[in-house]
């Protein structure tokens, strides 16, 4: 059986189908699941597998060649690149980032979740997603 | 000649008789003829009541077209009357498992449920599924290519052809839709089930069995050319071994039963045809058994079955005429 990564959809969440999609693919490449050379599967094969219409594959291969992620050629395979580490976000971006993340944070509260927990399990998918 | 034609139709009615009453019981726990249910509504009471009538229904139906298959044996000398018979007999079984199968799925939408809304896949960019590849179809092919090779060379000794031509006919035929079978599921199903494994192994083998099948036929013309022996008893062996391919790939496929199906319930015409323009796969597994049906929102499908029904309809005519 294979071993390559998996990714996984939820076509009635909130989230754009196709924003999923960079997501996931964006954190394997993060994680070294996927690795700079590895082939991904053709966007119609993405498509079939994942029942969803070729174009919003094809839109999230484009956003992920625009972060950089991978590398798309007519007729050929896209494949993960060599991406080097950007340098570090400006201040603006920083509170995007931060911005997001409170809201996120927020939820898990209300969730129930303390704070001792959340910053546990923040570190722990920091120190994850460290290469 | 008689009692092996007997034995042959009730092998064959057996067969289907069987398999419908097998088919409803395999294949996913979240799907009951062909309408997405709750995980463990197949063991309640509701579900077998359900099953039961189903396979009283599909039983009664199968043994009105074995009686019409018997009846055709009988009739007069002929082809006309035979054919017609043993046509009508399919056209009964037929027709009854589907108004046996609309009658179950009528009763099972009033514990519908909404499908998952979860898909997954391998990021991995090769297309699995066949051990062996395209290598393993082409090799299924070759006893038969070498059969035709072999009784070209040799035609002049063989007194009437026209039994092994159709023999290549109708075996080259079904070899050649079990082929392009096996490529679109390859190209155009989801990866990452176990149907769709089972269903590329089972082409497979009946792709040899098929193959095996014509190549000793053809060697039987040398061996038992007044067909004393192999006249009755080939086809008879040849259907067995045909059930048991299916029983394997049933025996495989009920193994499945923890795969999830994304498809919307409203797509699924009859129970059997699947229809839905938003889904770019041109195979997708039946929720009623252990195949693979068509999605006909694509063109290709329509073109693909026009010319399964086509072919055969014309080689029975140029044999009618000629």
């Amino acid at each position: 059986m294979s071993t390559s990564p998996d990714i996984r959809i939820d076509v009635s969440a909130a989230t754009p189908v196709y924003r999923q999609i960079v997501d996931q693919i964006r954190t394997r490449a993060v994680e070294g699941a996927l690795r700079p050379g590895d082939a991904l599967p053709s966007v119609r094969r993405l498509a079939i597998d994942l029942g969803i219409h070729f174009n919003t594959v094809a839109e999230a291969y484009r956003a992920l060649a625009e972060e950089g992620w991978i590398d798309v050629a007519h007729g050929k395979a896209a494949r993960v690149r060599n991406r080097s580490t950007p340098p570090a976000p400006e201040a603006a971006e920083v509170e995007d980032f931060r911005q997001r993340l409170r809201h996120l944070i927020a939820e898990m509260r209300a969730q129930g979740l303390s704070p001792g927990r959340i910053s546990r399990e923040l570190l722990t998918l920091a120190e994850g997603l460290k290469r | 000649m008689t009692i092996y034609a007997v034995i042959f139709y009730s092998l064959v009615f057996l067969l289907i008789g069987g398999l419908q009453a097998v088919l409803p019981a395999i294949g996913r726990r979240t799907t009951f003829f062909s309408v997405t249910v709750p995980e463990h509504f197949r063991e309640t009471s509701d579900a077998r009541s359900i099953l039961r009538q189903f396979r009283w229904l599909t039983l009664l139906w199968t043994l009105a077209g074995e009686a019409l298959a018997m009846a055709s044996i009988y009739a007069r000398p002929g082809i006309y009357a035979p054919l017609a018979l043993a046509l009508a007999a399919l056209g009964v079984v037929f027709a009854g498992a589907m108004w046996a199968l609309s009658r179950a799925r009528k009763q099972a939408w009033r514990y519908s449920v909404a499908p998952s809304a979860e898909r997954t896949s391998t990021l991995a960019a090769q297309t699995e599924g066949l051990r062996g590849g395209y290598l393993a179809l082409a090799l299924a092919f070759l006893p038969m290519i070498g059969a035709a090779l072999f009784a070209w060379s040799r035609r002049a000794e063989i007194p009437d052809t026209m039994a092994l031509g159709n023999a290549f006919a109708v075996n080259g035929f079904l070899n050649v839709v079990l082929l392009l079978r096996a490529v679109g599921l390859l190209h155009g199903s989801r990866r990452g089930s176990l149907m769709r494994s089972v269903n590329l192994k089972v082409i497979v083998a009946l792709l040899s069995l098929n193959s095996i099948a014509t190549a000793l036929f053809t060697a039987l013309r040398w061996i038992d050319p007044e067909e004393q022996f192999s006249g009755q008893v080939f086809p008879i062996v040849w259907l067995l071994l045909i059930a048991g391919v299916i029983v394997w790939g049933l025996r495989m496929a009920s193994r499945s039963g923890d795969s999830k199906d994304t498809t919307p319930d409203a797509c699924w015409k009859l129970g059997q045809f699947y229809y839905n323009p938003e889904d770019p796969a041109f195979l997708v597994e039946c929720r009623f058994g252990l195949g693979y049906s068509l999605n006909f929102a694509k063109p290709l499908s329509w073109v693909v079955t026009t010319v399964l029904f086509l072919l055969p309809l014309l080689l029975v005519l140029r044999h009618v005429v000629s």
